[in-house]
């Protein structure tokens, strides 16, 4: 985007219909009933877009409604934001909450806050320590997570994936007092399919693989797999078939 | 309906890919969305795509994974060029269209030139011509059709469909994946994917 010397900033409240801008700075409460397009987006109160968010990048340490798509090189939510359309987006980076209602297109996702989706989404890379919910397909070339709380996927899809029981708090406190589980760190999936699948912690309906591992912690319906299979003795496999 | 279908499992044994393959294609958007088709059977969901469709698609997709990258790869298998123009007198040039269609349907498109919606309508028009199964009124009522009808669907995998019952022949366009019946006179004369001849009108122009 070329630069147009043009920036917004706001710290009371205000209402604006949309406009192409430089740096867009919120720190108050702003209102855009059109299409906001703006290079450096930041927005440290709330900032509500009644059309097309267009961003290079945007952190958000507040609030952020997106009623229509957005498309970015990064987001960074550090508080809230939610998006009633699509989402295009270089690289998303959660620590807060992001709610996307519709599909989600990104190269790198990291959650370590709270994610959902609404419509599936799609990523090169997929990372999280938070938690997800994902209504449709994850599809990621790499999928990396460990599990602090609970997590849920209706369909997992990727070359490796590998999901693992949180090594935090809960773990250590696991050791001392046996029992303890008070941050049940567990995915809950319908289907996961992939060419390298590891998982902890996980109940799934379906996993199918070339090569699966099955960790501690898992009850699985289905293994169908074509290399090799792997069973930790605590998981319960129902059904396991070599194709 | 069965025969028409092909489960993931199969196609991935058939073609020797896997899962990350094929995930990776969709996300590419090198496999359409709408070619995956959730079925339950005994052993739970199950993914099925449309046999002939599927594997011509992945073929290609192995066939030229080496030359041209995923990315690029997406282009050639999208629908339409955005912001192609291609004038009239070019389209006879590299043999898209006849100069005797193009009379019958190019006061459909005033001007000289078109874009790639335009290209393709000529081309769909052509190819009715020459199956030789319509007359010139028919074709130019279907080129009206498309003309009105096609940017509805643009960018979607469409159908053209025409049929004729006691000589007299209707045209319509028609959403992929769904299935149509007719009553009994009526006779389905061309029946084609607009998705497919748009591909094939990229690779010639």
């Amino acid at each position: 985007m070329p630069k147009s010397g043009n920036d917004l900033k706001v710290n009371g409240s205000m209402r604006l219909s949309g406009g192409v801008y430089d740096n867009a700075a919120v720190n108050g409460a702003l209102e855009i009933n059109g299409a906001l397009k703006c290079r450096e987006l930041a927005v440290n109160g709330m900032l509500n877009v009644n059309g097309n968010l267009h961003a290079v990048s945007a952190v958000i340490r507040g609030r952020l409604d997106v009623e229509g798509n957005m498309e970015a090189k990064s987001l960074d939510t550090k508080g809230k934001t939610d998006i009633e359309g699509d989402a295009k987006i270089g690289e998303i980076r959660i620590e807060g909450a992001l709610d996307a209602e519709g599909a989600v297109e990104a190269d790198k996702i990291t959650v370590r806050g709270h994610f959902m989706s609404e419509k599936g989404c799609n990523a090169e890379e997929f990372t999280a320590t938070g938690r997800f919910r994902i209504e449709g397909l994850l599809n990621a070339e790499n999928i990396n997570c460990e599990l602090y709380s609970k997590s849920y996927a209706e369909e997992i899809g990727g070359r490796e994936i590998t999901i693992r029981e949180g090594r935090g708090l809960n773990n250590w406190l696991k050791n001392i007092f046996p029992g303890f589980n008070i941050l049940d760190g567990r995915l809950v999936a319908g289907t996961i399919e992939g060419d390298t699948v590891k998982i902890e912690n996980t109940n799934a309906n379906i996993v199918r693989a070339t090569d699966v591992t099955i960790g501690e912690g898992c009850e699985i319906m289905l293994v169908e797999y074509k290399n090799s299979l792997k069973t930790a003795p605590g998981s319960k496999v129902k059904e396991s078939r070599k194709i | 309906m069965d025969d028409d279908l092909i489960s993931k499992k199969e196609l991935l044994e058939l073609k020797g890919i896997s899962y990350g393959q094929l995930y990776r294609w969709k996300r590419k958007n090198l496999i359409p969305e709408e070619w995956f088709i959730r079925k339950s059977t005994f052993t739970g969901q199950e993914t099925f795509f449309p046999r002939a469709m599927i594997l011509g698609r992945i073929e290609k997709i192995m066939d030229m994974k080496e030359d041209i990258s995923l990315n690029d790869l997406a282009g050639v298998f999208s629908p339409g060029i955005p912001g192609m123009k291609i004038k009239k007198t070019e389209l006879v040039e590299r043999k898209i269209v006849t100069q005797a269609a193009l009379e019958i349907f190019s006061h459909s498109f005033p001007g000289d030139g078109m874009d790639f919606d335009g290209a393709l309508i000529c081309y769909m028009a052509q190819r009715l011509l020459s199956s030789g199964d319509i007359t010139a009124d028919e074709c130019a009522a279907a080129v009206g059709c498309m003309k009105d009808n096609y940017t509805a669907f643009s960018g979607k995998n469409c159908e053209l469909v025409i049929l004729r019952k006691l000589g007299v022949a209707v045209c319509l366009i028609a959403a992929a994946a769904g299935e149509v019946r007719f009553e009994g006179g009526a006779k389905i004369i061309f029946r084609e994917s607009i998705g497919a001849c748009a591909q094939e009108l990229k690779l010639k122009l």
